[in-house]
């Protein structure tokens, strides 16, 4: 049994990724691009889209019930009838 | 940001001839993979519903599909981004004085390099295969006699052109700075 609880851990630390990438595309943009309009407007619709999937992604996650376990063979294991046999 | 007006290490009368970029068509086969990228998991769960009907209604199913699609398409629009940058960052600036060579690759690795047009020895534009004829993008070779042996161009729009330019560049800048190209020219 392994519990989905482990699927938000690893969606989390993806968004710290995410975070981290953002950071680091936006700084680059702005401190070598070429200055004007255009870097400016790139730069802003990048964080909208980007800022919107994370709303997006963290409203659908917010509706997922996290108690939930996941039971890869798709019954319980009965252990103690083996030695029946 | 940088502005033309105002280079690093900026020469008295120095003039910004060209600011190249590569070709509209590595933003346009980048938006295509972009699209298709985005559409791929639209499919797979159509395909999915259809192919297991009961699937995707379990609890369980729909957690792993909303963390897996939610993670999939942060990641493509990062990739998105993270590689127009590398295209819009990738510049080659032509001076009345100099070539400026500033390449991006990937997130840490960023290379700026110049070329005094007296170094200049050969100017060579190669446009290769039939969509590149047929568009009029190719690569620009410019090659030197100083430490750096090679600027290249890549791909960027009417390289034949951009030759002529830069030859001509070269040419008036044997007029102003004679000095410089020794007692031969």
């Amino acid at each position: 049994m392994i519990p989905i609880s482990i699927l938000l851990v690893i969606f989390l630390a993806f968004i710290g990724l995410v975070v981290l990438f953002t950071f680091f595309n936006v700084y680059h943009i702005l401190r070598f691009g070429k200055a004007g309009l255009f870097t400016l407007g790139i730069t802003a619709i990048y964080l909208v889209v980007i800022g919107a999937l994370l709303m997006w992604s963290l409203y659908n996650i917010l509706t997922i019930d996290w108690t939930l376990t996941i039971n890869l063979f798709g019954f319980e294991p009965n252990i103690t009838n083996i030695y029946r046999y | 940001m940088f502005h033309l007006q105002h280079l690093p290490n900026h020469r008295p009368g120095e003039k910004t001839v060209l600011f190249l970029r590569r070709h509209w068509i590595a933003v346009f086969r980048l938006v295509g993979f972009t699209a298709i990228a985005a559409i791929a998991p639209i499919g797979l769960l159509w395909l999915l519903s259809e192919l297991f009907p009961t699937l995707l209604v379990v609890p369980t199913s729909n957690a792993i599909a909303t963390v897996f699609i939610s993670i999939y398409y942060l990641a493509v629009v990062t990739f998105f981004f993270q590689e127009f940058i590398d295209y819009y960052l990738d510049t080659w600036v032509v001076t009345t004085e100099r070539i400026i060579n500033i390449e991006q690759h990937g997130l840490f690795h960023r290379v700026a390099s110049e070329m005094h047009l007296a170094m200049v020895q050969d100017v060579t534009a190669t446009v290769r295969g039939a969509l590149r004829t047929f568009l009029d993008y190719g690569d620009v070779h410019i090659h030197s006699a100083g430490p750096i042996q090679q600027f290249r161009f890549r791909d960027i729009a009417n390289p034949e052109r951009v030759r002529q330019v830069v030859q001509q560049l070269t040419e008036d800048d044997k007029h102003r700075h004679p000095s410089a190209y020794g007692p031969n020219h």
